[in-house]
């Protein structure tokens, strides 16, 4: 009786499958890592360090990540050839594969793997349970190799379970796939299956036609272990016919092929025999080879050490001398920025001071006249003489008004000396701002008779904090009031010169010579002015006003001409209109 | 026309006459005085006003801040703030930096400045810079359109405007009050009513669709419930008879 099985290797997609979905699912660098490594293992066929390597894994896995584990488990044990528990462990991984979504089923065809391997273990019965349906479920059009490999274990399986029909109808469908195919080595072996087929039901004139089929195939494939099968069917098939001389020929044609194989095992294992010699020698002279370098490299090391100790030496002395050299710097440094600090100091302190004596004299001065003022007032009240008490009381008001002025120029200018003015920048109109200052000022003018006159453009912008601006426009339309006599005229415009908006205080006043206007900004006795009213003005005023401008990202100038007016020009950045 | 309603909370009673005078002088209406936090809260729920102005001291003790902060806890009831201020206070205050946007106004102050005040709170709180103080003089709030109208502010709620159109560079707005200049364009006003009732019918108006009283199809016009007869043009008048189906 000859049978001919066809251990036929189950799909190696599975793995490779289940390695490349792990490395998709894996999170962190060195669970990555360690996927890689473990398909590397498979690649090159370590799969007791990849089982070493899976097996902790098990035990924090879960839904996806344990069948993959499952399907890469199973794997392992085939390739040691644990093949009864490889198919325990296909089993756990269709159990899991039926808990995850439909799309794993298709992925991963795990049904004909078991039924090959439950074929090598002869449990046919149970193959066919797990393949036929598969198969069935499945069409034919995908993968027609496979589909050929599985019709001919189906084939097989009915073949050994005595089911003749279902396993011819398997076994032919099989050889369709393979003539489709042209696989000449399949139909080979499909024929003489199919033979053995009938031969096996006694059907001898049935059995040899395919029988030669299936050595014709085996010729054309060229497959020495086939082809020796192949004679061996003939020769016996001719000897049950009485035909002894076709089977010597054939059993000799067996024996030809059976040689060649021995011959070709035994030049593999000439072959092997030399490799491990070869091995051998090479082995022993790396040894000594290693040997030899590890004296050179503690030579080497040696040397290296030398060098490297020289060379921290070397730069430790450096980094000593630049540190030497950088401290000395910055003390020389430090010296020099205390003495120029001093100086500053010094020259702050002295405009401080000089700036305290000239408002202990503004102030003094409307004090005094109030007071004289007072007496007045005493003795027109008891004379009952009430216009010159009226008179009187309006040049209080005055004084009083630009005693306000003083004070409140004063506390600005602590302000801002000690960084207290925080500024709130806000979009404004320039005419917007001026005229809320304005307001307050118009019944003065008016009163003095000064004509006032303001021409505003509307549309440019400029970003300012406005209450600092305020103080600005209060200052210089006081000093326009102070110093315009009665019958003069103020004219305030707003204009715009490319990114900048001018605003311009233009009066007719008494105007300041050269010498006044170049130091209008510094804190000096020797620039008192005396307005029309015969008031003094300290320029703490101007001072203020330019160190707010600054402040606001402007600039201030000044021109003038004595007897015929000042006229004062705020720079202001003009916003980008949106 | 309605006159913008103002809370004023100030604890001393000659400041807080002064700055009624000023605000009525203004065209503006004082709704209500408080003189606490607790009044103020009361006042301001109870007269829902369109503005508040407060004190940021009162009494001695920051309770400005505090109202602001209290009305800032839920923005659906919140409106826009004016904070007073004295000089001396007014360094702590700006270092404060508060989050909630608010205009203040320095005392002493003068009509103008308030006036000022006055639009910056209502574009802060609209978060429509420039809307009232610069080139613009409408802002969008809450139902009703604020009006920059002769040196004061006016309230039209959208539901009094019947339509609007075209004038020169800018737009008309023609409600129940009467007709106010915008220096907005068409275009720009239609962006702010499409959340309402309001339709384009033609390149010059934008109607109310609540106003409307007929819609002849045959003339092309459309008859407002003043009366007032206005030309649909082709290009809008599909979208017209959609939006109108979907009233009826």
């Amino acid at each position: 009786m000859l049978l001919f099985a066809d251990d036929q290797e189950p799909p190696t997609s599975l793995h490779r499958k289940a390695l490349s979905y792990l490395a998709e699912l894996c999170e962190g660098e060195s669970a990555c890592n360690q996927v890689h490594e473990l398909t590397a293992l498979f690649q090159t066929g370590d799969y007791d360090k990849a089982h070493e390597m899976l097996m902790p894994e098990f035990d924090h896995c879960t839904g996806e990540k344990c069948f993959l584990l499952s399907v890469l488990k199973a794997k392992i044990f085939y390739e040691k050839s644990l093949i009864k528990q490889a198919i325990n462990e296909y089993k756990v991984s269709l159990d899991l594969r039926d808990k995850l979504p439909p799309s794993f089923r298709e992925d991963f065809a795990i049904e004909p793997v078991m039924a090959s391997l439950l074929l090598e273990e002869e449990a046919f019965l149970t193959s066919i349970q797990y393949l036929r349906p598969w198969v069935e479920r499945h069409l034919a059009s995908e993968n027609k190799d496979q589909f050929g490999g599985y019709y001919h274990n189906l084939g097989i399986a009915y073949l050994h379970l005595k089911k003749f029909d279902s396993s011819a109808f398997y076994f032919n469908r099989s050889i369709e796939i393979e003539m489709e195919m042209a696989d000449t080595l399949g139909l080979a072996i499909s024929y003489m299956d199919i033979a053995n087929l009938y031969y096996e039901q006694y059907l001898d004139g049935q059995a040899i036609p395919y029988f030669q089929k299936g050595l014709e195939y085996a010729l054309l494939a060229q497959e020495p272990e086939v082809l020796r099968n192949a004679y061996l069917n003939m020769a016996v098939v001719e000897e049950n016919r009485g035909d002894l001389q076709r089977a010597l020929s054939y059993r000799k044609d067996f024996e030809k092929v059976q040689n060649t194989l021995w011959n070709r095992d035994k030049v593999w294992e000439m072959a092997e025999k030399e490799k491990i010699y070869e091995i051998g020698l090479k082995e022993r002279e790396i040894t000594i080879l290693e040997q030899k370098e590890l004296v050179k490299n503690a030579e080497l090391s040696r040397q290296r050490w030398q060098i490297k100790a020289y060379l921290i030496a070397s730069v430790f002395l450096f980094i000593l001398a630049g540190v030497v050299a950088v401290g000395y710097r910055i003390v020389s440094k430090s010296n020099k920025q205390i003495t120029e600090q001093k100086r500053v100091l010094e020259q702050m302190d002295t405009a401080k001071n000089r700036l305290f004596s000239i408002v202990a004299h503004d102030l003094k001065a409307p004090v005094r006249s109030l007071q004289r003022s007072q007496q007045k007032m005493a003795a027109a009240a008891s004379a009952q003489d009430k216009e010159t008490l009226l008179a009187l009381a309006a040049e209080n008001g005055h004084l009083l008004n630009a005693t306000q002025n003083l004070l409140n120029n004063l506390l600005q200018w602590s302000l801002d000396q000690t960084n207290q003015v925080h500024l709130m920048r806000e979009s404004i109109e320039p005419g917007r701002l001026i005229e809320q200052v304005l307001y307050d000022y118009e019944p003065m003018f008016q009163e003095k008779g000064i004509d006032l006159e303001t021409d505003f453009v509307s549309g440019p912008m400029v970003l300012v904090d406005i209450q600092s601006m305020k103080v600005v426009f209060r200052n210089l339309l006081d000093n326009a009031l102070k110093f315009t006599p009665k019958g003069g005229r103020v004219h305030i415009a707003t204009s715009t010169r490319g990114d900048v908006v001018r605003i311009t205080i233009e009066d007719t006043g008494c105007g300041m010579e050269q010498g006044v206007v170049d130091r209008l900004f510094e804190i000096s006795q020797a620039k008192i002015q005396t307005g029309t009213d015969g008031t003094t003005g300290t320029g703490l005023g101007m001072i203020l006003c330019q160190a707010f401008v600054s402040r606001n990202g402007g600039t201030i100038e000044v021109e003038s001409q004595v007897g015929k007016g000042t006229i004062i020009t705020l720079n202001l950045p003009r916003i980008a209109e949106t | 026309m309605e006159k913008i309603r103002v809370l004023i909370i100030e604890d001393e009673a000659d400041q807080a006459d002064e700055l009624q005078v000023f605000l009525e002088k203004g065209g503006y209406s004082v709704c209500g005085i408080a003189d606490s936090l607790t009044e103020g809260l009361g006042l301001f729920y109870a007269l829902k006003p369109d503005l508040v102005v407060a004190d940021i001291y009162l009494k001695g003790n920051p309770e400005g801040i505090s109202f602001a902060e209290r009305m800032g806890e839920n923005m659906n009831t919140a409106r826009p703030l004016i904070f007073l201020t004295q000089h001396a206070d007014f360094e702590t205050f700006r270092q404060a930096k508060l989050v909630s946007p608010y205009s203040y106004l320095l005392k002493p102050f003068n009509p103008l400045e308030l006036q000022y005040a006055i639009e910056l709170a209502m574009e802060k709180f609209a978060s429509q810079p420039g809307g009232l103080s610069i080139k613009e003089n409408a802002l969008l709030m809450e139902e009703s359109l604020f009006v920059k109208h002769k040196q004061s502010l006016i309230k039209i709620p959208i539901s009094n405007i019947e339509y609007v159109e075209v004038d020169g560079k800018y737009c008309k707005i023609n409600a129940r009050e009467g007709s106010f200049l915008v220096q907005l364009s068409l275009v720009k006003m239609e962006e702010k009513l499409q959340a309402y009732h309001f339709l384009r019918i033609h390149r010059n108006y934008i109607i109310n669709l609540n106003e409307i009283r007929q819609i002849h199809l045959t003339d092309n016009q459309v008859i407002l419930n003043g009366e007032r007869a206005l030309p649909v043009s082709h290009t809008y008048k599909d979208i017209l008879m959609k939006r109108f189906d979907v009233l009826r």
